[in-house]
This record gives C-alpha cells, sequence and structure tokens, in this order.
C-alpha cells in the first residue's frame, strides 16, 4: 500500500512540476492545483502497526480506572489502528453520522474530535480555520487516532450536537464560523469532554442565543488590499477572544456563509478562482501589500503579543547584522540600476527624437534641393545635419557606456561587499580588478566617441576652410565620399553600441 | 536598447531560483501561508491531500514552495520532498499547545534527514494574532531549535490570514541563500544526490 502511495506520488509529483514550468506564462492553475490535489488517492490505512501514542490528554494518561473495555481490546489489538478504524466506521453507519453535521454532504470522511462529529472535506477545511480551540480536526482514513479522542466520538454524534444546539437557539442554518463560537457549542464540547473522560455531567440551564443569521451582522466580504484598515486592526485587538476569531475567519468564511446548505463547493470554487484570476493580473499589488505590512510591522511595539497590538518578531542562529547590512545594500543597488534603467530610457529616447529631427530636416531639405536645383551645397549642409545628428548619438552612446560602467563597479564592490571572511577579502580583491578590467573594456568605446567628436570636429574645420576656398566647387562624388565616410563612422558607432 | 540593459541587468543582478518544502502538522496553515506567498489572497482551504506548488517571486529570488498535506498517513511521505531542497519552511500552530510535542518530534525527524542537513530552516510560528497563541521564543523552545548545531535557521511570527511576518521570513531565506550559495557551502543546489 505504502509502495503504491508513493508511486502515485512520484506520478503526481510531475504533473505538477509541469504545472510548476507552464506556471510563469499561465499563472492561474488553480485548476491544476485542485487535480494535483483532491484526486491525490486517500490512502487506506496500512495493516502493521502504524499507530503513534499520542496520548497528550492529561487525564487520560493518568487514570487507569478509566481505561474501558474498548480501550484494553484496542490495546490487545495487533493493529490498534485497524482496530481504531473499525470503532470509526462503526460511528459512521450510526444514524444522523451518514451525512456532514454542517451541510448535510454525504459518506463524511472527517470528524471535528472537540464535538464528536463527523464532517465533509469542504467542512473540515472551515472547522480548522476555526482554530483547535473551537473544533480540533482529525481525518478518519489520514489520522492516527488516540484513545481519548475515539471516546469523545462515541459520546458524540452528529444528531445530538444538532439537537443540542436547536434547543439553545443556534440553528442550522447559520455559519460554521458562528455555530462553533457560540456559548451553547462551548457548553457542548465541555459536554463531551466530560462524558469522555467519564465524569458526571449535567447541561446547565438552556439559555437561548440570537443567533439567527438575519440577527448577525453580516461580514464584510473583503475584496481589495485595503481590507485590513486600521480600524479594523484596533477591533481586532481589543475585541474579546471569540469575537477575535469571528474577525479572523471572516475573511475566509464569510463568502461561505451563504452557501452552508447546498452549492457552497461550486460558490467557493468560483470565488477563488476569480480572486485569483485578478491577483493574477496585478502582480504589483501583492509587492505593494507586503511592502505596507512590513512596514506596519516594524512600527510595531516589540515585547507585546500580536494579539495585543504587538510586533511579529523573528529571531534566528546566524547574527542579524551581516543580514541587514547584505539587504540594505541590495536595496541601494537596486534602486540604483531602477535609476540608471530610467536613465538610460531618457537618453535612448533622447537620441531617437534626435536623429528624427536630423533626418526629417534632412528630407525636408532634399526636397528643397529638387526645387532649388542647387545640389551641391544644400546636400552637403544635409551631409552635415546628419553628421550632427549622427555625432548627438555618439555622445549619448559615450555617457551611457561610461554610466554603464560605473554602475557595473558600483555592483560589483557590492557584491564583495558581502563577503566577510578572508576569502571573501581576496575576492573583493578579484572583483575588483576585475571591475577595473571590465571599466577598460567599456572605456574604450566611451572615449573614442569623445575622441570622434573632437577629431571630426577639427576635420569639419578644415574642410570648413576648404569650403570658404572654393566652396561652390564641389561636386557630387565629393558628397559621395563624405556620405559613405558619415556612413562608416555610424557603423563604426553601432559597432561600440554593440560591444557596449 | 532597453533591452539591452535589462540583459546586462540581469547577468548583474541575476534571479535565483530556490527549492523550499513547506511542512509541519495538520491544519498548521501551511496551505493558507502557500496562496497568501502566491497571489496575496486568503483563499478558503480544505485539508490539503496530497500537496500544492506555486512559485513564489520574492525581489530577485523565485522561490519554489511545495506544501504537503500534514496529515499523520502523510507524513511518511513527506521524505520523498526532501531531495535537492535549498530551504524548509516548518509552519507551526502556535495556538495548539497540545501537539508541540508531536510538532517537535516531526520537526527533528525532517531536518535530521540525510537529505536536509544543509537545508536552511525557517520556522513559521503562526496564528500569532490570536490571543493565548505562543510566542516565537516559546515554539522556539517547543521545538528544540536552541539545542540545534550547525545549522542555519530562523522563527518567525506570523499571521497567515493577513500576511503579517511572512516577507520578513521570505526576506531571510532570500538573504540566508544569497549568503550561502557564493561563500561556497553546499546547499542542495547542484549535489546530484540520488
Amino acid at each position: 500500500m505504502q509502495q503504491y502511495l508513493t508511486l502515485n506520488l512520484l506520478q503526481s509529483t510531475k504533473a505538477s512540476e509541469r504545472i510548476g514550468i507552464h506556471e510563469r506564462c499561465k499563472p492561474q492553475n488553480r485548476e491544476g492545483k485542485e487535480e494535483s490535489s483532491l484526486h491525490f488517492p486517500k490512502p487506506t490505512p496500512p495493516s502493521s502497526s502504524h499507530y503513534h501514542h499520542s496520548l497528550f490528554l492529561p487525564s487520560a494518561r493518568t487514570d487507569v480506572s478509566r481505561i474501558d473495555l474498548h480501550f484494553v481490546a484496542a490495546a490487545m489489538s495487533s493493529s490498534s489502528s485497524s482496530a481504531a478504524l473499525r470503532r470509526l466506521r462503526a460511528l459512521q453507519s450510526e444514524p444522523g453520522n451518514g451525512t456532514c453535521v454542517d451541510c448535510r454532504q454525504r459518506n463524511p470522511q472527517w470528524a471535528s474530535v472537540s464535538y464528536g462529529v463527523f464532517i465533509c472535506l469542504e467542512c473540515s477545511g472551515k472547522h480548522r480555520g476555526l482554530g483547535v480551540h473551537l473544533s480540533f480536526v482529525r481525518s478518519v482514513t489520514m489520522d492516527s487516532w488516540t484513545e481519548p479522542q475515539l471516546r469523545r466520538m462515541e459520546c458524540g454524534g452528529n444528531d445530538r450536537l444538532n439537537a443540542f444546539l436547536t434547543r439553545r437557539g443556534v440553528h442550522r442554518g447559520v455559519n460554521v464560523t458562528a455555530k462553533y463560537s457560540s456559548g451553547a457549542a462551548a457548553v457542548y464540547r465541555d459536554r463531551i469532554q466530560a462524558l469522555a473522560e467519564g465524569r458526571p455531567w449535567k447541561d446547565p440551564p438552556v439559555v437561548k442565543e440570537s443567533t439567527e443569521p438575519s440577527a448577525r451582522k453580516p461580514p464584510k466580504s473583503p475584496s481589495g488590499w485595503d481590507k485590513w484598515d486600521d480600524e479594523n486592526d484596533d477591533h481586532l485587538c481589543r475585541s474579546s477572544s471569540s469575537t477575535a476569531s469571528n474577525m479572523r475567519r471572516n475573511q475566509s468564511v464569510g463568502d461561505l456563509q451563504k452557501g452552508t446548505g447546498v452549492g457552497c463547493e461550486t460558490s467557493l470554487r468560483s470565488r477563488s478562482t476569480e480572486d485569483l484570476v485578478t491577483m493574477s493580473q496585478h502582480p504589483g499589488d501583492k509587492e505593494c501589500f507586503f511592502a505596507l505590512k512590513m512596514a506596519e510591522n516594524k512600527a510595531r511595539p516589540e515585547g507585546i503579543p500580536p494579539s495585543q497590538g504587538g510586533k511579529y518578531v523573528g529571531f534566528g542562529s546566524s547574527p542579524t547584522q551581516p543580514q541587514r547590512s547584505a539587504s540594505s545594500q541590495d536595496d541601494l543597488i537596486s534602486v540604483v540600476s531602477q535609476g540608471f534603467g530610467r536613465l538610460s530610457m531618457v537618453a535612448a529616447s533622447a537620441a531617437q527624437s534626435a536623429a528624427n529631427v536630423v533626418q526629417a530636416s534632412t528630407k525636408e531639405l532634399t526636397s528643397k534641393v529638387m526645387e532649388a536645383e542647387v545640389n551641391g551645397t544644400v546636400n552637403t549642409v544635409a551631409t552635415r545635419t546628419t553628421e550632427i545628428g549622427h555625432r548627438t548619438w555618439g555622445i549619448m552612446k559615450g555617457v551611457m557606456a561610461m554610466a554603464t560602467q560605473k554602475v557595473e563597479e558600483f555592483a560589483k564592490e557590492g557584491m564583495a561587499w558581502n563577503e566577510d571572511d578572508v576569502g571573501g577579502h581576496q575576492e573583493e580583491i578579484g572583483q575588483a580588478s576585475k571591475g577595473g578590467d571590465s571599466g577598460q573594456d567599456h572605456a574604450p568605446p566611451a572615449k573614442p566617441s569623445w575622441g570622434d567628436w573632437e577629431e571630426e570636429e577639427e576635420e569639419e574645420h578644415g574642410k570648413q576652410a576648404d569650403g570658404q576656398e572654393s566652396w561652390a566647387g564641389w561636386d557630387d562624388t565629393d558628397d559621395d565620399e563624405k556620405e559613405s565616410d558619415g556612413r562608416s563612422a555610424a557603423g563604426k558607432r553601432s559597432n561600440q553600441k554593440a560591444s557596449g | 536598447m532597453g533591452q539591452a540593459f535589462r540583459k546586462l541587468f540581469d547577468s548583474i543582478f541575476g534571479n535565483k531560483e530556490m527549492r523550499v518544502v513547506m511542512l509541519g502538522l495538520d491544519a498548521a496553515g501551511k496551505t493558507t501561508i502557500l496562496y497568501k506567498l502566491h497571489i496575496g489572497e486568503v483563499l478558503s482551504t480544505v485539508p490539503t491531500i496530497g500537496f500544492n506548488v506555486e512559485k513564489v517571486q520574492y525581489k530577485n529570488v523565485m522561490f519554489t514552495v511545495w506544501d504537503v498535506g500534514g496529515q499523520e498517513k502523510l507524513r511518511p511521505l513527506w521524505r520523498h520532498y526532501f531531495n535537492n531542497t535549498d530551504g524548509l519552511i516548518y509552519v507551526v500552530d502556535s495556538l495548539d499547545r497540545e501537539r508541540i510535542g508531536k510538532a517537535k518530534a516531526e520537526f527533528q525527524a525532517i531536518i535530521n534527514d540525510p537529505f536536509m542537513l544543509n537545508s536552511v530552516i525557517l520556522v513559521f510560528a503562526n496564528k500569532q494574532d490570536m490571543r493565548g497563541a505562543m510566542t516565537p521564543m516559546e515554539v522556539c523552545e517547543g521545538l528544540g531549535l536552541y539545542d540545534l548545531r550547525n545549522r542555519v535557521w530562523h522563527i518567525q511570527g506570523t499571521c497567515a490570514l493577513r500576511g503579517d511576518g511572512l516577507y520578513e521570513g521570505l526576506d531571510w531565506l532570500a538573504s540566508t541563500l544569497k549568503e550561502l550559495q557564493p561563500s561556497g557551502r553546499a546547499t542542495s543546489v547542484g549535489t546530484s544526490s540520488s
């Protein structure tokens, strides 16, 4: 059985890995997750003894006289877990236990030990959300059962709980949170515990509670990130324990309130999927939300439990000082990189627009040339303009190459700082020299562009001098030559761009 | 142009991947944490029969988080997820004082597994918003974290429903990963042991 399970697990692991791979392009794999989660074969208990003796109820451990025949039988049996399962199966076949205590779904395979009732998978999720102080959930087949837990189940029963709660004004239609955080439910928990431990129990006088669905304030269904506002926080901090747990569960259970009878499953599914799709469209929201959360948490006072407005503290084995510096370093680097990304965008767009302007003016001039038939002079002007455009581009290139170099050096330094052992220092030196190398790699593309600028400036002066000598003497071939010069210069720059 | 620079930055501040397995007793809040981290939303979960796996991006680290069901009969299957795992997130229900001993036993079994000796340990003391919850210090003592030798661990108080403390934990995981991987400490990444 164990092998069969493992095999299935591995198969589903592979399937899920596929899901994981596809996830980047298609994040809403909730369905896939459901498949892998829910279609996993429910294991039946192995026949070998796999019984965890976790007797965590001290009363049962100490008082031997309370151990009944069942327990003796279970203890004597070679396979205690199968004995436990037999007892649970017998309980499940009792009238009333064949349907979920909350939603009447048939054949429930989960149980709330606190009340001795059987519940379905969906409702077990809600029960688990209540907290162990309100409902302690076990699986009939996937958990091992202790004797006190089994005794509680035997003292309980779905019909008994519902009848008890109805007598006290907690009606069946009420949502799970209200139902199990009511006073009547607390009384019933005590009752089950007392009976299971063999103590005498007398029900306290019936007190009608107003837990009608209409009488209770409907919980707000949260739809955005702003749902946890300060007001909410204050309320949570000051409210009593039961209210706090109500608040706590509104989030998850609130939407199910309308669906506690039938069709809760469909409403739940559709909503979760909807949320998933909405959220995956705005990944930035999540970052903002958690950034806010971290900032909030930093502002909270230490030494007070979070239930009273204190800080969610954390500590660990390694000293926190290097981590702090490392993370602040990262932040700095990321800020710089972001800033530089913006700079590069701006520079690129500026260069582009400059080139566009130049091209436009060139075209304009060319058309004028056709009209005026003074080809030579104007063509020269056009060529010059193009050159200027290219030069502008070259300047931009130079600036950006230098900036890249700086940032890279900075990043390398930052990485080197993270090392704090001796090897790290050596690495630091190595990286620093590497940074220098890379700087040299990047320096040539930067400097020649400036150099080009100067050279071309001189060249231009020279040509202007030429032009003054024989301005009208320039013919078409000369122009062509110059254009090809310009093109080769541009080609050189594009090479620089690729290398940069 | 922009793409060229993006490539440049990717090479400098390159994204890292980290495989994390999230374990803990049943009803500790593992699945709730996973989906809170993944989509930022609290889903109404049902007991996990099998596992869930999602990718969670935190800064430049891509966490692949495996959330395995915590029912007792599923716990023997946990070890199948141990191989090639960089980090363990162990989730504890801070309200469940009765089962902290059980949580310790399972925790010690995990971290002493040969495949898990190199993985870093992050403990989430969950449900801290509840009155009467054990403090992270109590959970720390309950799990026997102080007795660990040569292990990198961190404990963080959290409330999965409200998202408190979760990113503090991921922050620690991410920075620890960065510290350990370049310094040559053998994490499970790259160590191929079948």
